[in-house]
């Protein structure tokens, strides 16, 4: 399977660099349909009888080059001749065919009003479960948000923690206790109320499950409710990201009855007893504005309006196509199909023409596409030298991977996205070659060296690493560096990477929560720095400021400290920050209320269909 | 005939066990991780959590102990949980399989039906104009990839020309029914829903017709020369010269004797059926095996994965054996070999 693995992946990567064929067959468009719809389907035109020909038994010599007389007169007598009948027969299956397409037409037409309260959402999603206290998929809180509601959630296409369940919270005096006021009136889709018990049970059933979302939790030393409507969270440790965490799956709030009707537990041994995660593959168990009708993995999902949800909702159902290729998704998207291609990448959005059926919405999201240089001498070789890590950010031309990366891309200064607290960016004609040539000089590397660098066969919101990596090594060929591109599977590289022996490549951080704090792993000794190499005695003041950062609560100091963490990383540190993705996507004219969010996509109860 | 069956069914067994072993030993070389592919990187950072994730699945044992397990749950049907859906893999298998049943069934009914058909065609009208356009078009069936064929064929005649619906079994605004066989022509016959069954069978079409596409060239193709070649024959004449009329003299004689072959060929296509398979249910949105497999693959689903290429390795096997008795069925001659 290894080998189709690769077949696959290879086919995959081609069927993304080829041209959309829509522009080539524009030429069609202004054919009538029926001549071709008649010619194309039988692959022929109708046939035409031949002329009489004699009859004369062949020998086998001149069998190749002669006509073979196997029509004859009489099949134009006797009746319905084969080929007339094969017309007729084309004939008829043409005029099926376009009976059928006709009432399709008028199908369509007949019920579009009722279509206004449906909305069609076309996505390549990566669900694994629907079980809020187990997912951390890409799409995880696509879902979570339509159908679950959190203490804390994000809104419109902003990052920043907003109360949802909870209408307020206070913070005790050691920065460890977080105490929150429910505020009464939402209700779960069965008719219970939201309750503290119920923000306990869903805490402690995350934690005790270790999954995937149990990494968020980790922080927490344990979850009390004090009355119905107070709940007490002990944190072990300081933690200034504790609320944009809350914003996560991992903090969905489920109703406790139903889960532990189902199965569900959240005891200490809740990774081996817990019965409850098949139960909420079929059916949701929160107070979101949608609840789940039925989930097919990999076909569709369906969602109604959640009868108790105390916000506005406007469509009465959702359904979520899966449509795992782009092309297939904006096809769909111009035909009326389905109102939202969510997962298309900037090739695809291109071939969209303002005015027509459909509309590209662009908007900023938080992944990051870096250049990874090993800061270990024996691995990263050349690459090791500070200089010459200096000398490849003054090399890269950063307005060039502006525009690969599509409209609305943004350059960070370093390892801070914009959207984050204190962030800062670059100006985008930060590039100097003659500096470069400079600090290559000095590094003593003035007639260059040849270092190889790792691009996966992978893609950062539709910009293929390896054409950010043909993009370097355009660039860095004018310091003398000669890059060497070295391809290979995502899964095979990304070992490389968290094993820290990769000596140069190309990597994107996309972060698993909104905070500063996630974005720590880039400092010396810490996940990224550690496959980097990079070892905190290399710079001790980095390490004392993310200290820092992790536990500064108000928001301008921190951000302050957020600066001058990245002023120094962006002169002296083993990565390159290329730049931080766009993300676009399509939806019908028709559509209002599409806001993209990064961390659930789309807010489902935004979205309105016009007319 | 019987005991060329039995013997046949032996052999099945022994190719599954081949398959199981071969497919899990070269899933397990893969240069990758199936706890990095499945946890987040937070996740992976946490021994809890990977010792917890590695003792569900198992991949805390050492590789014989996890086949020999994997191999006693076979023995009794059970192919395993899928670690991407968390369903067992024979509910997955079952889900996904109508699907692509009715796909295959619908693609090769159109190679057959076209193939045969541009066959005998271009045979009478050996060298005429019409016979070089389905030369043409039986070659680039075998030649032209099929994703990108399927592609041309969705932007053509369901964008441009809107004769055939777009992506998926049925209407994207219409849900899949729930219950049943899971083969929507049936199940839609059985209810007597014939809007549904209508949309179901335009669905199929463009699928289909790319899928049955490769299919049809090489039926095409064979039909062609076959018949070329017997009509060159002794018998042919004879018939003639008993002044039986043409249509029969090529159906009756000509082309009962010239459809052998043409099933091998037609076996060969349905083979290729299953690995075009993945590319076009993706283009297609259609929610079947190749997809599944796809999506297992890359995400080291390996308990998926074995129990997609089993399924498949079953199937190829299944269809060779068919297509030996068609062999007898329809050529005495073969039985007694």
């Amino acid at each position: 399977m290894s080998f189709m693995y690769k077949v696959i992946l290879l086919i995959l990567g081609l069927l993304i660099v080829t041209v959309d064929f829509r522009s080539r067959y524009e030429r069609f468009a202004g054919v009538p349909g029926s001549l071709l719809g008649i010619i194309a389907p039988m692959g022929l035109p109708c046939p035409v009888l031949p002329q009489e020909s004699s009859y004369l038994p062949l020998q086998s010599a001149e069998y190749e080059n002669q006509q073979y007389p196997l029509t004859q007169p009489n099949f134009k007598k006797k009746g319905l001749g084969m080929m007339k009948k094969i017309a007729l027969l084309a004939i008829t299956l043409i005029l099926a065919l376009s009976l059928f397409a006709c009432s399709k037409q008028e199908k369509t037409g007949g019920t579009s009003a009722s279509n206004a309260d449906t909305i069609v959402i076309g996505v390549a999603s990566d669900w694994k479960t629907m079980d809020p206290a187990r997912a951390y998929e890409v799409y995880g809180n696509f879902y979570f948000y339509a159908t679950y509601e959190n203490l804390y959630m994000v809104q419109g296409s902003d990052l920043t923690p907003k109360p949802a369940l909870a209408k307020s919270y206070t913070v005790d005096s050691s920065g460890l206790v977080y105490t929150f006021t429910l505020d009464g009136g939402h209700k779960f889709s069965s008719g219970n109320p939201v309750t503290a018990q119920d923000v306990v049970f869903s805490f402690n059933r995350t934690r005790n499950l270790k999954g995937n979302a149990a990494a968020l939790t980790e922080g927490v030393a344990k979850v009390e409710a004090k009355d119905n409507k107070t709940v007490v969270v002990t944190l072990k440790a300081k933690d200034a990201s504790f609320l944009s965490k809350i914003t996560n799956n991992a903090y969905a709030v489920l109703d406790s009855k139903v889960v532990k009707e189902k199965g569900g537990t959240d005891t200490a041994d809740a990774s081996t007893s817990d019965k409850g995660s098949s139960y909420l593959d079929e059916a949701s168990a929160g107070s979101g504005p949608y609840i789940l009708k039925k989930w097919t993995a990999n076909t569709e999902m369906v969602l109604a309006k959640n009868p108790y949800y105390k916000g506005t909702v406007y469509a009465s159902n959702i359904i979520i196509k899966e449509m795992p290729d782009p092309n297939t998704q904006i096809q769909a998207l111009e035909k009326g199909d389905i109102d939202v291609a969510l997962s298309v990448g900037p090739d695809q959005v291109k071939s969209i023409k303002a005015g027509g059926n459909a509309k590209v919405i662009t908007s900023p999201t938080s992944t990051i596409s870096f250049l990874l240089m090993n800061d270990k001498p024996e691995i990263g070789k050349e690459m090791a030298n500070p200089l010459v890590q200096q000398a490849v950010r003054y090399a890269l031309d950063y307005k060039g991977f502006q525009q690969l990366a599509g409209n609305g891309a943004l350059l960070p200064l370093s390892f801070v996205q914009k959207g984050f607290v204190g962030a800062k960016s670059r100006p985008d004609n930060y590039q100097n070659i003659e500096k470069a040539k400079d600090l290559m000089k000095q590094a003593g590397y003035e007639d260059g060296f040849t270092v190889p660098l790792t691009a996966a066969n992978f893609n950062s919101e539709g910009l293929s690493w390896i054409t950010i990596a043909e993009k370097v090594k355009e660039d860095l060929a004018k310091i003398n560096i000669k890059v060497e591109i070295k391809t290979g599977e995502i899964g095979a590289v990304i070992d490389d990477y968290r094993n820290g022996k990769a000596p140069f490549l190309v990597m994107h951080w996309s972060p698993d929560y909104y905070d500063l704090s996630n974005q720590l792993a880039f400092i010396p000794g810490d996940i990224v720095g550690k496959r980097a190499n990079w070892d905190p005695a290399a710079n001790p003041e980095l390490v004392k400021l993310a200290e820092q950062a992790k536990v500064e609560i108000d928001d301008t100091k921190r951000a302050q400290i957020s600066g001058k963490m990245q002023d120094i990383m962006a002169e002296n540190s083993p990565y390159a920050f290329l730049v931080q993705h766009p993300k676009s996507f399509a939806v019908s004219s028709k559509l209002e209320g599409a806001a993209y969010n990064d961390l659930c996509k789309l807010h489902l109860n935004d979205l309105k269909l016009s007319k | 005939m019987l005991r060329f069956i039995g013997r046949r069914l032996l052999f099945l067994l022994f190719l599954l066990f081949g398959v199981a072993l071969f497919v899990f030993i070269l899933s397990h070389l893969v240069p990758s991780d199936p706890v990095a592919a499945n946890l987040s990187q937070s996740a992976m950072n946490n021994p809890e959590i990977v010792a917890a994730f590695k003792a569900k699945w198992g991949l805390d044992r050492p590789l014989y102990s996890q086949f020999i397990l994997y191999f006693q749950h076979l023995l009794t049907g059970d192919l395993g949980t899928s670690i991407r859906t968390g369903n067992p893999v024979m509910d997955d298998l079952r889900q996904f399989f109508p699907a692509t049943l009715e796909l295959s069934i619908a693609a090769m009914a159109i190679a057959l039906l076209l193939g045969i058909l541009f066959g005998i065609i271009s045979a009478i009208y050996r060298n005429k104009p019409i016979d070089h356009i389905i030369r043409t078009v039986s070659i680039s069936g075998v030649s032209i990839p099929s994703f990108w064929f399927a592609l041309i064929m969705l932007n053509v005649f369901s964008s441009i020309l809107g004769i055939t619906p777009g992506p998926g079994r049925i209407d994207a605004r219409a849900s899949t029914p729930e219950g049943g066989t899971g083969l929507l022509l049936m199940d839609s016959l059985m209810s007597g829903d014939f809007q549904l069954f209508g949309d179901a069978a335009m669905h199929l079409i463009l699928p289909g017709t790319v899928l049955g596409f490769f299919t049809m060239g090489l039926i095409a193709r064979q039909t062609r020369s076959n018949l070329l070649e017997a009509m060159s024959m002794d018998y042919i004449r004879t018939a003639r010269s008993k002044g039986q009329k043409e249509s029969a003299v090529i159906i009756k004689h000509a082309l009962s004797n010239s459809l052998i072959p043409v099933i091998t060929v037609a076996g060969m296509g349905f083979s290729n059926l299953l690995g075009g398979m993945v590319l076009v249910e993706n283009i297609f949105a259609w929610p079947g095996i190749g997809q599944y497999a796809y999506l297992s693959a890359v995400s080291l689903d390996f308990p998926a994965i074995c129990g997609v290429s089993l399924l498949i390795a079953f199937i190829y096997v299944i269809i060779n054996l068919l297509i030996d008795i068609l062999y007898g069925v329809i050529d005495p001659r073969v039985r007694y070999r």
